[in-house]
């Protein structure tokens, strides 16, 4: 043995030497996501007739910043036939693909009346903007520009007017969303137009690797927002009297001249400049006059407070919607509001990147939001992308805001481990092409538990969430009138999209359209739409500008759950007034008309 | 067979089972992560397949996982670095810093991922004198809402380092949170006057005090967060020794730098990129810092480099440098005046030639405006100042020279809606509200 001894020591040191322990696995818990149910969406592209491909504009390698951004498009009934018609918009420059119209005609089916429309302009094309701004009760358009903004005045006959520069509209920076509001209640919608960034296209960016991409907005300076006050009829001083209901909305153009004062400067937006992608007016304060939120991209948010006299005051800060709960800026794209735990008061919803999270401000008390995000269920884990159009609308109509997000990546998916781009596979992600797809993220869906807590139901939903695609906007309406909020989706380089809502089994429903008389029986835009039942009390507003580059239907939809039976409806308008209406019946559309309810 | 058969067999054993152990190990070593160079900087494509290199030679060592993952998280490839740090941590599994860099890797893109890691090292941690795994922690359970645990990890933090202004800020933000605002007041303050904490901790207590009601301070505190600039990243000892290879790192270094004002050590580091490979947004951005130094001459030279280089469509250089002219043509005009009329001149061909390129470039108005003035060309300048205004109609200076160009042109009251709308744009710049009160004299 003492000689095998040096031997088996060897042996034993030998073996001693190998092996090593490995940690234990990583494990990460992913967002809420509920088993999958029945579909909300199917796609209704085709069907319904929509044929639009996105022109994306430069070749992709020359990675133009403005192709990255836009475009948005508009669901709104052009020639009042109560049925909504699509905008959509093109980023392919002067000699690109030109904008297209589309007229929902009495089958369901959308027919191109582009040629001879006026829409149909050539273009780096980002936001729509649809409101009444001579109040003839016809819908006019605002179109933002990469460098530019334009007014078409909506003539009737599908015929629409440019008349930016009379309108005396002028706005050189790179335009992004943009929305009406009536800030000093004079009965005319006013236009706010947020801008971007002041870009250079001779910059070259990479990421820290060196792989060439997009420039982020921090590369370039920030510009600031435009705010233009509407004159109206003043400016004539001729009082032109807006178009009484007797005249119709199919008359030829009535002679009203629109006019517009550039009152940045003036009113205090002009104050702060950033990059501005999203914009949203509501009033955030409760004293019944409307404020403007403004999302920026990588800095602070901005919350421009309506001073009653023309002048705002910036409050984003103290009322807790400039950054995140971590004192962080984040990349604001997309806004969208509503009441999601039902307690009365709007809470806000902004997109971020996919390494940041979405944020979800609740509002309480009365013009104090706080970071809700975790508490709500919304934490993203696995499967987030960078969102930009969002809604939060109530789909199957149960009585809770549901909550739905489209993405698609600014800067390159993290891939080296292969050569294959994140999202090659697949007739869909391989039409993407070999640049595009690393930017194809899938969409999401989130159901409302009634509380105001989501749970993550996109796999439920294949139809609209899951093909990566680089979506951009999102835009809401009730489509086929059947009460249900469908959904249109538009991408980058690629089909624009249309989901039909069949969710089931769903609840009772309400849709609300308020018109000002006195104004050419536009939309009363900015006016808070209550539904009452029992005990329970939902809020909608007039306000077809929110998610990102995007008009939606402008009525207001109600969920009621159970509810056959509404018992009351009050309307708060824009100039501050409040009406009672009598209820009834659910599941119809009613328009309300101001004047004709009690005061109170 | 005898004794010496056996033993031999033995040790013929031992040794085949030592070399079968040696070539398992071998040919089972861990394999460092497959890298696509084709669009990497060159400089850090070479930096990491060295140090693939010398992961492929030392397996087994977990320093060099560690350099490497450290590169690849410079270079922004996260998953890469983690899987790197991850490694490491297998073969050096008492040392903390290896689940730290893992969970810091993910920090910035998935925070469930970057937990378990952080929780790891944070319970290794116990002998380290550094706050960081627990403040690191502390900061993703936060995120994530779990604020419990968060406190946990901050009260330890706190009895390493009881002053830190991290920790208190973050407790602020806990206490905040938990709606107990006077605690949340109380912390944040400890961390108001911190370069790594003040603008954040000002944000923090302006939301605070509008929620108490106390509307001023809130007021008060969001215009001093407005007016301060980023907070400094904490000092992390973990990533101290985070290298910074390839021009894009370089870069970003120099863009952190404008950002802080630190104009000086940006021209020191934009001048040795330069020798290394001229471009022209180097040289425009080395002229505008020197521009902003007071360098004048030094500016031009730079921005002339630039002219030379640029791009058909880039309008930045001949920008910046009609600038440098009208600034160096107003301190030469006593001393030199043919010479400062010359500078004039080319002042406003630069700002021509921005405008042929972008007629709406508000600020090239100004240029042209303010050269055209000293020029003698007075009606010309007004056009152009109006112009200014017309394309950006918040621009304070485009108001503001408009303003004085009026006033010598004897046109008070215009001169005085253009100064007062100065002055409302931007109420604490002093030079128009001067101007005003001179005019008001007149």
């Amino acid at each position: 043995m003492m000689r095998l001894w040096p031997y088996s020591l060897f042996l034993g040191l030998g073996i001693s030497a190998g092996g090593c322990s490995a940690p234990p696995a990583e494990s990460g818990s992913a967002a809420e996501v509920e088993t999958p149910g029945l579909p909300w969406f199917q796609d209704w592209t085709t069907e319904k007739g929509l044929h639009f491909q996105h022109d994306a504009g430069p070749a992709p390698g020359q990675y133009f910043m403005p192709q990255m951004i836009g475009s948005g498009a508009a669901l709104f009934d052009f020639n009042g036939d109560g049925r909504l018609d699509i905008y959509l918009l093109q980023n392919g420059g002067p000699q690109g693909a030109r904008n297209r119209l589309y007229q929902q005609i009495s089958d369901g089916r959308f027919q191109d009346v582009s040629t001879g429309s006026g829409l149909d302009i050539a273009g780096y094309n980002m936001g729509v903007a649809i409101g009444d701004v001579n109040n003839d009760g016809r819908p006019d358009v605002v179109v933002t520009q990469y460098s530019g903004v334009k007014l078409f005045l909506n003539q009737g006959n599908g015929r629409f007017q440019d008349v930016t520069d009379e309108a005396g509209l002028h706005n050189p920076s790179w335009g992004a969303s943009a929305a009406f509001l009536d800030f000093d209640r004079d009965g005319w919608l006013d236009l706010v137009v947020v801008n971007y960034v002041d870009y250079d296209p001779s910059v070259p960016c990479t990421g820290l690797s060196g792989i060439p991409d997009y420039c982020p907005p921090r590369t370039f300076p920030g510009s600031v927002p435009r705010l233009f006050r509407n004159l109206g009829a003043r400016r004539t001083g001729e009082g032109n009297p807006p178009v009484g209901k007797d005249q119709g909305v199919n008359t030829p153009r009535s002679s009203a001249p629109v006019r517009f004062e550039d009152v940045t400067a003036a009113s205090g937006l002009g104050r702060l400049a950033g990059p501005g992608l999203g914009v949203l007016c509501a009033d955030f304060d409760g004293d019944g006059w409307p404020d403007i939120f403004i999302a920026n991209d990588g800095e602070a948010n901005r919350l421009w407070i309506n001073q009653h006299d023309g002048q705002f005051k910036e409050e984003s800060i103290s009322r807790g919607v400039a950054y995140n709960a971590m004192g962080q800026a984040e990349a604001g794209m997309g806004v969208t509001l509503g009441d999601v735990d039902g307690d009365g008061l709007f809470d806000l919803y902004v997109t971020h990147l996919t390494e940041e999270n979405n944020r979800l401000w609740k509002q309480g008390p009365r013009g104090l939001f706080r970071d809700q995000t975790v508490q709500a269920g919304l934490v993203q884990g696995h499967g987030h992308g960078t969102g930009f159009g969002t809604v939060l609308g109530d789909f199957n109509r149960d009585g809770a805001l549901d909550l739905a997000i489209v993405n698609g990546r600014v800067s390159k998916a993290v891939r080296t481990l292969s050569s294959s781009p994140p999202h090659s596979g697949g007739n869909e992600e391989g039409a993407l092409g070999p640049h595009w797809s690393f930017y194809a993220e899938r969409n999401q869906l989130f159901r409302n538990d009634g509380a105001g807590h989501f749970r993550d139901i996109s796999f439920a939903n294949p139809a609209l969430c899951a093909r990566p695609n680089i979506a951009r906007g999102l835009a809401y309406g009730d489509i086929d009138n059947d009460g249900k909020l469908d959904l249109l989706v538009t991408t980058v380089a690629g089909p624009a999209r249309l989901y039909h809502n069949i969710a089931s089994p769903d609840g009772h429903w309400l849709c609300i359209r308020a018109v000002d008389p006195e104004h050419g029986e536009r939309d009363a835009v900015g006016a808070e739409v209550r539904v009452h039942a029992g005990p329970r009390r939902w809020l909608r507003w007039i306000n077809p500008a929110t998610s990102f580059l995007c008009s939606n239907d402008p009525r207001a939809h109600f969920g009621l759950g159970p509810n056959v039976q509404v018992d009351a409806i009050t309307i708060l308008w824009p100039d501050g007034s409040r009406e009672r209406f009598p209820g009834g019946q659910a599941d119809h559309q009613l328009t309300l008309y101001k004047g004709k309810g009690v005061k109170y | 067979m005898g004794r010496r058969g056996w033993t031999a067999l033995v040790f013929l054993a031992a040794l085949a089972a030592v070399a079968s152990w040696y070539g398992w190990r071998r040919y089972s070593a861990p394999v460092p992560p497959e890298i696509a160079y084709a669009e990497l900087d060159p400089e850090v494509a070479e930096a990491i397949e060295t140090a693939r290199r010398k992961v492929c030679a030392n397996p087994y060592s977990a320093l060099s996982w560690g350099d490497l993952g450290k590169l690849l998280r410079a270079a922004q490839l996260y998953p890469e670095a983690a899987a790197c740090f991850a490694q490491a941590e297998r073969l050096d599994p008492k040392n903390p810093r290896w689940p730290y860099l893992q969970g810091e890797a993910w920090h910035g893109t998935d925070k469930q991922a970057a937990l378990p890691p952080l929780q790891r090292a944070a319970a290794l941690a116990d002998n380290v004198d550094t706050i960081a795994p627990f403040l690191r922690l502390a900061e993703v359970l936060l995120a994530l809402g779990r604020n419990d645990e968060a406190e946990k990890q901050l009260q330890h933090a706190l009895q390493i380092e009881p002053d830190d202004p991290t920790v208190h800020y973050n407790l602020g933000l806990l206490a905040f949170q938990r709606d107990d605002l006077p605690r949340s007041l109380a912390h944040l303050k400890r961390g108001e006057h911190s370069p790594f904490t003040q603008r954040k901790a000002c944000i923090q207590l302006a939301t605070v005090y509008r929620r108490m009601g106390r509307t001023q301070e809130a007021d008060d505190y969001s215009r001093k967060a407005d007016a301060l600039p980023p907070d400094s990243n904490w000092l992390d000892p973990f990533l101290s020794d985070t290298p910074t290879v390839g021009r894009p790192a370089r870069l970003q270094e120099i863009y952190r730098l404008e950002k802080n004002g630190d104009y000086r050590r940006a021209v020191e580091q934009l001048t040795a990129l330069i020798q290394e490979k001229p471009e022209y947004r180097l040289y425009v951005s080395l002229g505008i810092d020197l521009y902003k130094l007071g360098d004048l001459d030094r500016a031009e030279q730079a921005l002339r480099s630039a002219l030379a280089l640029a791009p058909d469509n880039s309008v930045r250089a001949a920008h910046h440098l009609g600038r440098v002219l009208l600034l160096r043509a107003d301190k030469d005009e006593r001393r030199n005046p043919q010479q400062a009329r010359a500078e004039f001149e080319e002042a406003a061909a630069c700002a021509r030639q921005v405008l042929a390129r972008q007629p709406d470039h508000a600020m090239s108005y100004v240029v042209l405006g303010l050269s055209l003035r000293r020029l003698g060309k007075r009606p010309e300048a007004l056009d152009a100042l109006r112009t200014a205004v017309r394309c950006n109609p918040n621009s304070t200076d485009a108001h503001f020279y408009l303003g004085e160009t009026l006033a010598e042109a004897g046109q008070f009251a215009a001169a005085r809606t253009s100064l007062e709308r100065a002055c409302e744009l931007s109420p604490d710049d002093p030079r128009p509200r001067a101007s005003l009160a001179k005019l008001k004299t007149q």
